[in-house]
C-alpha cells in the first residue's frame, strides 16, 4: 500500500509525513498516559485516558485489562510476524559489532517490543527504500529530484531515531543493520538543527507542563539518534573509512549542543518535575536495554523527581 | 595498520620495559586526543554521571588508559585472532580503548549510584580523613645511595627533572648534573623557580608542564612510572 505506483510522489511524501507524524503522536501519548504490562509485553491504557482519540485508529485494541497499544494500522508496511525490511543501499550497512563487544546472552529474556519500535523501522527503510528507488530513476526531473533529496534526509534522520530507539530500548531487528556514512550526514544535520531549535525555545518554556514533557521527549530521542550515530562512526572509524574524522567532527558537534540543552534542562528542573505526574519517566526506564538499566541517562535515573 | 595501533604498541612495550622512551610519550601525546574524543563518545551513550564527575572522567582517560596500556598488548598478541590481526586497516586499538574506558565509565556510574543524593552538613564527621598525618614519614623523603647517583648521569633529562622537582629533592642531584639537564631542556636557572616553590603541590605538576613545555599527560605518565621504579 505505501508503495502504490498509482499515487504521485509527492502525495506520497505529505502521506510519509501524515503516517509519521500520527505514529510519533500515539507513541508520546502512550508513553505518557499507559502503563506497560510486563506480562502482556505491551502498553494497556484506560479507555478514559485516551480522551478524543479513536482507539482503533491509534492503534489501540481492547484486552481484559484495557486497551492495549498495538499500533496496528499506524505502520503501512507492517506484516504480520518479526517485519523486516528492504536494503537501503547508501544509507545503511550490515549491523556493526565492535571487536571487544560483550555478546548477547542466548538466556536474555525477550521482553517483545511493547514501544513498537521495530514497526516504525520498517516502516521508515520501506519509505528509503521507495525515495532512493525514484531517485535512481532517469526520469525525474530536477525540481523534483532536489525535493525528494530533501525528504530523504527527513526520512534518514527518522531512520537514525528509530534505530537509535531499538538500541536504547532493546529490541533487536532480525535483519540488523547500522547506519551508513551517507544517513550519518543527514541525520547528524537534521539532529543539530532541530537541538538549536530546542535550544532558542528552552528559556520560554513557561511554566507549561506540556512543554517540559516534550523537552524531555526530544531530549530522549536525541540520545537515541546519538546510539546510532556513534555506532556508525564506531563502525567508520574501525574500519578506517575516509569519513571517519569528518563523522568524529560531527558527533563532537552533536554533544556539544546536547550538553548545552542538558544545561538549559537542568535550569528548569522543577518544571520538569511535572513528568512525576504521568508515566513517562518510568515507563522509559522500564523499557530501557538491560545494559542501560543499571547506568540511566540522567533524566530518567530520577534527577528530575 | 592503523595509525593509532602501532603508536599504542610502542606504548605497552616502552612502559612494560620502564625504559625512558621520549618516542612513547609523543605517542601518547598522540594518543590523548583519540582517547579523550572515545571517552566523550562513552558518555554521550549514557549521560548517566553528573556534569563534574563525567568532565573528570573525560580529563583522566588518557591517564586511565596509561595504568593499563601493557593490555593492550597482551590483548593485541595473545586475545586477538591472528587472522583479525591480519586485517592491517581495522584501528584495534580503537575498539580496545572503547571497551577500557567503558568499563571505567561504569565503575565511575556505579560509584556515583552509592552514592546518596543530598547528604547534609552534619554527615560531614561520620567521612573518614583520608590526608596524611602531619608527622607521617612522606614517600617523597628519599636519599640516593653512591651507585645510584652514579646512575643518574644515564637519565633521560626530562625523567630526572620531572621526579625531582615534583618529589621536592632537585638540591639532592649534584649541582653539575642538574645544570646540564637545564642545558638540554632549554630551562632558565634557578629551576624550578620560587614561583613552583609557592605554589600548593596539585598545582605543581600543571606548573612542570608548561615551564617544560609538554602537556600534564606526559607529566602524569612519568611521574607514575618513575615514583613506581624509584619511589616504591
Amino acid at each position: 500500500m505505501n508503495n502504490d505506483v498509482s499515487i504521485p510522489w509527492h502525495a506520497q511524501v505529505e502521506r510519509d509525513r501524515a503516517v509519521r507524524s500520527k505514529a510519533e503522536k500515539a507513541r508520546r501519548h502512550v508513553a505518557r498516559h499507559a502503563r506497560l504490562d510486563a506480562d502482556a509485553r505491551a502498553f494497556v491504557i484506560p479507555p478514559r485516558a485516551l480522551e478524543e482519540m479513536e482507539p482503533a485508529s491509534w492503534g489501540f485494541s481492547p484486552s481484559p485489562v484495557g486497551m492495549r497499544w498495538t499500533a496496528d494500522g499506524l505502520f503501512t508496511t507492517c506484516p504480520p510476524g518479526k517485519p523486516s525490511w528492504p536494503a537501503t543501499p547508501g544509507l545503511t550497512r550490515p549491523r556493526f559489532h565492535d571487536l571487544c563487544e560483550q555478546p548477547e546472552t542466548s538466556a536474555a529474556v525477550d521482553r517483545g517490543d511493547p514501544f513498537r519500535c521495530l514497526p516504525q523501522l520498517s516502516q521508515t527503510a520501506s519509505d528509503c527504500q521507495r525515495v532512493l528507488g525514484l531517485l535512481a530513476r532517469g526520469s525525474v526531473d530536477a525540481q523534483s529530484r532536489s525535493r525528494l533529496a530533501l525528504h530523504l534526509r527527513d526520512l534518514a534522520a527518522n531512520l537514525a531515531l528509530d534505530l537509535g530507539r531499538c538500541r536504547l530500548f532493546g529490541v533487536s531487528p532480525e535483519a540488523d543493520f547500522t547506519l551508513a556514512p551517507r544517513a550519518f550526514e543527514f541525520a547528524s544535520t537534521r539532529l543539530i538543527e532541530t537541538l538549536m531549535r530546542v535550544l532558542r525555545r528552552t528559556d520560554r518554556v513557561g511554566t507549561s507542563p506540556d512543554a517540559a514533557l516534550r523537552l524531555l521527549e526530544i531530549r530522549t530521542d536525541a540520545h537515541a539518534t546519538f546510539l546510532a550515530l556513534d555506532e556508525a562512526y564506531a563502525a567508520a572509524r574501525y574500519e578506517g573509512a575516509s569519513e571517519a574524522p569528518a563523522m568524529g567532527r560531527r558527533l563532537h558537534q552533536v554533544r556539544r549542543i546536547i550538553n548545552l540543552l542538558d544545561d538549559n534542562l537542568r535550569n528548569i528542573r522543577p518544571l520538569l518535575s511535572s513528568a512525576d505526574d504521568t508515566e513517562l519517566t518510568e515507563n522509559w526506564r522500564r523499557l530501557l536495554a538491560p545494559e542501560y538499566r543499571g547506568i540511566a541517562p540522567w533524566w530518567m535515573a530520577g534527577e528530575i523527581e | 595498520m592503523s595509525r593509532l595501533t602501532p603508536l599504542a604498541l610502542a606504548v605497552a612495550q616502552a612502559k612494560r620495559q620502564g625504559r625512558p622512551a621520549r618516542e612513547a610519550d609523543h605517542a601518547m601525546e598522540t594518543l590523548a586526543p583519540f582517547i579523550q574524543e572515545t571517552a566523550q563518545r562513552i558518555h554521550g551513550r549514557y549521560y548517566s554521571l553528573r556534569r563534574q564527575l563525567a568532565s573528570d572522567f573525560v580529563s583522566h582517560s588518557p591517564a586511565m588508559v596509561w595504568t593499563r596500556i601493557e593490555h593492550f598488548e597482551d590483548w593485541y598478541y595473545q586475545e586477538l585472532p591472528s587472522t583479525a590481526r591480519a586485517e592491517e586497516a581495522k584501528d584495534f586499538f580503537a575498539a580496545w580503548c572503547y571497551r577500557e574506558l567503558h568499563f571505567r565509565y561504569l565503575d565511575v556510574g556505579r560509584v556515583q549510584k552509592g552514592e546518596p543524593k543530598t547528604r547534609g552538613l552534619e554527615a560531614t564527621a561520620d567521612v573518614a580523613d583520608h590526608r596524611s598525618a602531619v608527622d607521617e614519614p612522606s614517600p617523597y623523603d628519599f636519599d640516593l645511595g653512591e651507585s645510584e647517583w652514579q646512575a643518574l648521569e644515564e637519565w633521560d633529562a626530562l625523567d630526572g627533572v620531572i621526579l625531582f622537582t615534583l618529589a621536592g629533592q632537585w638540591t639532592q642531584v649534584p649541582e653539575s648534573l642538574w645544570r646540564k639537564w637545564m642545558a638540554e631542556l632549554d630551562l632558565e636557572p634557578p629551576f624550578p623557580p620560587p614561583e613552583f616553590v609557592d605554589c600548593p603541590r596539585v598545582k605543581r605538576r600543571s606548573f612542570l608542564a608548561d615551564a617544560l613545555g609538554v602537556s600534564r599527560d606526559v607529566i602524569f605518565q612519568r611521574w607514575h612510572r618513575l615514583k613506581k621504579k624509584y619511589l616504591a
